[in-house]
């Protein structure tokens, strides 16, 4: 079971990390954050309600209380920032029924959910508008609001719409996944990466059958990850070695190779406009670069990996997201 | 021997950690309350692959996916896809015993 684990005391508030207990990222977070004066707790609500218990109450102040663990505890009045970094799914006592076990989730979800977002601090990222911002049609429009320049895109179920915007797009289109979602068919995962299509080879049915977004190609020099961290910037490009890669650099990890690289200030500013207009302190942006050096918006993960970015290149990504905790700012 | 992700040693009435399945109940179907609180499943990820056999009809995206070595990847903490075994119980008579099943998780 996690802990509630105390890194350090101090009168500057606490860091609340809330984050399965075996994440490196999580991991290096904290190892700067002991370099801070700040206390930090470490909890998982993946220990609730077994090994977990929260006590909060409305007060005139918002909400006062404690999430503690057997050996430890963390006052809510005192925290300054919240890392909320994939905790894992709530435990529940095997004797429970599979009804009462999402019955029970739905309830503590709801409980940790509106206390955490209570919390008048700091949220990286903020729960309710990291999961608002998973949607790509959202990210696409902000991206456009905001000056950022955007694919050609196209989500329907309707293969006629398909076809038409094939015809009207100069040069090929792809298909990728609105959601992460991992199949597996028993040969292993089965995983959706961007893929070209060619519209008059498509089963209509198929499409037909739930959105699909569909996409102008992008001619692509290469791609680059931009880890935002508050107003600070990391930008890293993404060299493809392989068709594979080339096409989506997820495809084959071994093909790719990393290069930091100076992000344009407009980028720079349409990233941060991102940031403040869905609420988040947080996010890894894709884009293309083109051959002309136009940066072309894909999409962007509020809850993105960043480590092996930083083990690649040693950008200190780590070392900001702990300044940024360690600043507090009220959101 | 690696089993199947998702998989038992044993069959299964029943996980303790049920994967995406796990919100039937809940509230608005665009903004689905497991939305408000992103969890992951124990050992990292975002999701549980389940084991499914494709009907005849199925989505364009999903014809699109690619079967990935479970071995392969680079990212997630350091790596991008990750096998991991993860406790679990089961029964299928109603006495609860310990497992362990494999997961594997991506988070590009």
């Amino acid at each position: 079971m996690t802990d509630l684990v105390d890194v350090g005391l101090s009168a500057a508030g606490t860091v609340l990390v809330v984050a399965g207990a075996d994440d490196a990222a999580t991991d290096a977070v904290i190892r700067e954050l002991d370099s801070r004066p700040v206390r930090v707790a470490r909890m998982d609500v993946g220990d609730f309600p077994l090994g977990l218990t929260l006590s909060a109450s409305m007060t005139a102040d918002g909400w006062a209380g404690s999430a503690a663990t057997a050996g430890s505890a963390v006052d809510l009045a005192e925290v300054r920032s919240v890392y909320y970094q994939r905790p894992t799914r709530f435990s529940f006592p095997a004797t429970m029924s599979d009804g009462d076990k999402l019955f029970a989730a739905a309830e503590a979800r709801l409980a940790f959910g509106g206390v955490l977002m209570s919390l008048p601090v700091l949220l990286v990222n903020h729960l309710g508008r990291s999961a608002a911002a998973e949607y790509k049609p959202l990210q696409l429009r902000t991206a456009s609001d905001v000056g950022m320049r955007v694919p050609r895109t196209l989500v329907t179920n309707d293969h006629d719409a398909v076809t038409d915007f094939a015809r009207a797009t100069s040069g090929p289109v792809i298909c990728k996944t609105l959601s992460s979602l991992v199949l597996n068919e028993g040969a292993g995962p089965r995983i959706t990466y961007t893929t070209p299509i060619d519209a008059t080879d498509i089963d209509p049915a198929a499409v037909a059958a739930t959105a699909h977004l569909v996409q102008q190609w992008v001619p692509k020099a290469y791609d680059v990850r931009v880890t935002m961290v508050g107003c600070h910037c990391f930008g890293v490009a993404i060299h493809a070695n392989s068709e594979r890669a080339h096409v989506d650099w997820r495809a084959d990890y071994d093909a790719v190779a990393y290069e930091v690289v100076e992000v344009p200030a407009d980028v720079i500013a349409g990233t941060s406009n991102y940031l403040g207009c869905l609420g988040l302190a947080y996010g890894a942006f894709d884009f293309t670069v083109d051959p002309d050096g136009s940066w072309w918006f894909l999409e962007c993960n509020p809850e993105g990996r960043w480590l092996w970015l930083q083990e690649e290149t040693g950008l200190p990504i780590a070392a900001a997201l702990a300044d940024l905790l360690a600043a507090g700012l009220t959101r | 021997m690696r089993r199947p992700q998702g998989s038992s040693s044993q069959p299964s009435t029943f996980s303790r950690t049920p994967g995406f399945r796990s919100d039937p109940v809940m509230s608005d179907i665009l903004f689905p309350a497991s939305s408000l609180l992103p969890l992951a499943e124990r050992g990292d990820g975002a999701y549980t692959p389940e084991i499914h056999v494709p009907g005849p009809l199925r989505p364009l995206s999903a014809s699109l996916g690619v079967v990935v070595p479970i071995e392969a990847g680079k990212h997630a903490t350091k790596r991008s896809r990750v096998t991991k075994a993860v406790p679990t119980e089961v029964s299928d008579d109603g006495n609860v015993v310990p497992d362990t099943r494999h997961e594997v998780y991506t988070d590009d």
